[in-house]
């Protein structure tokens, strides 16, 4: 169920701010929205605990960590059974960012960053291919990050 | 072409810009401060290296996480687009960058040309995004649609 009923506009403006900036200093929000800066304690508070701002965070850009070779991995399991111990495994595995359960012809998708192709290939037969009940795996790898961003709050 | 084009060289950075960045990506609001209690530094160090690693790009900006699902974004969907021809590309990134919904976008090998991220209120919120904006932008052949029932876990990449 969507909580979005729960949230007015005042919420949505709050959360157009912080999802762009999150240090800005909350009485320059207020000063934005038109409210007290209490109130926007009040009401940063309260979409935690609905759990519609789940943490913050800093970017990282990877590639300036080291991480130069972004990929998607479409990954076939042996039997749909074995989705959640394939998903436990898949978590230990530090440089696997996202995971999904997905529609379509793969049952498990992954995004990966390694420090280059060697490390991706390495990644991919002494760490993926090594779960069992994994049957296959199938590799894209980004050139090039158009572009990232959040979803659009205010629509 | 010039060398600087295609190469981007890691940064320079130390095992005190480690432990901050491990800091930092976890909570954005946390105080300085305490980030200098816990390396051991002063506060105005801490403030000085953040910016440092601002200037350099290691950091991009900060944000506050939402939860998808909470704001009616219930459908997240991912789509490789197969192009009519490669020399669209530039023209069909340009165009996906208007419509909002699209959170992502790369240019992959393999079999798309291009691979994106969306994120919608509903199934059908998608099927009017796939239908009405995606088909009209000049350029796009076909694409083909993988719907993510469940996001197991996203994170950043590994701060050594």
């Amino acid at each position: 169920m969507t909580l979005r009923n729960n949230l007015d506009e005042v919420d949505l403006k709050i959360l157009d701010i912080i999802t762009q900036n999150a240090r800005i200093p909350f009485k320059d929000v207020a000063k934005d929205v038109g409210i007290s800066r209490a109130a926007v304690h009040q009401r940063v508070n309260r979409m935690i605990e609905l759990e519609v701002i789940t943490g913050s965070g800093y970017h990282i850009n990877p590639t300036k960590v080291d991480f130069k070779t972004c990929s998607y991995i479409g990954i076939f399991l042996e039997k749909g059974g074995l989705f959640s111990e394939v998903v436990e495994k898949l978590k230990l595995i530090p440089e696997i960012v996202e995971c999904h359960y997905t529609t379509g012809q793969y049952a498990i998708f992954v995004k990966v960053y390694a420090k280059d192709n060697e490390h991706l290939k390495n990644i991919l037969s002494s760490h993926v291919q090594k779960i069992s009940g994994i049957a296959s795996t199938e590799t894209f790898i980004s050139l090039e990050q158009n572009f990232k961003r959040t979803i659009p709050v205010n629509s | 072409m010039d060398k600087s084009d295609y190469l981007e060289q890691a940064a320079d950075i130390d095992q005190l810009d480690e432990k901050i960045l491990k800091l930092i990506t976890k909570n954005a609001r946390i105080p300085f401060l305490e980030v200098a209690r816990e390396c051991g530094v002063s506060g105005a160090a801490i403030h000085q290296r953040v910016q440092r690693l601002l200037n350099m790009g290691v950091v991009t900006g900060s944000e506050f996480i939402v939860n998808p699902q909470k704001l009616g974004y219930n459908t997240c969907a991912y789509m490789g687009i197969y192009l009519e021809k490669t020399k669209y590309h530039r023209q069909v990134v340009a165009a996906m960058r208007e419509i909002p919904e699209i959170v992502e976008c790369h240019y992959t090998t393999g079999q798309y040309a291009i691979f994106i991220k969306i994120q919608t209120k509903t199934n059908k919120h998608l099927k009017k995004l796939i239908d009405e904006d995606l088909q009209a932008i000049e350029g796009i052949a076909r694409t083909e649609t993988f719907m993510s029932l469940e996001m197991d876990f996203k994170r950043q990449v590994p701060i050594k």
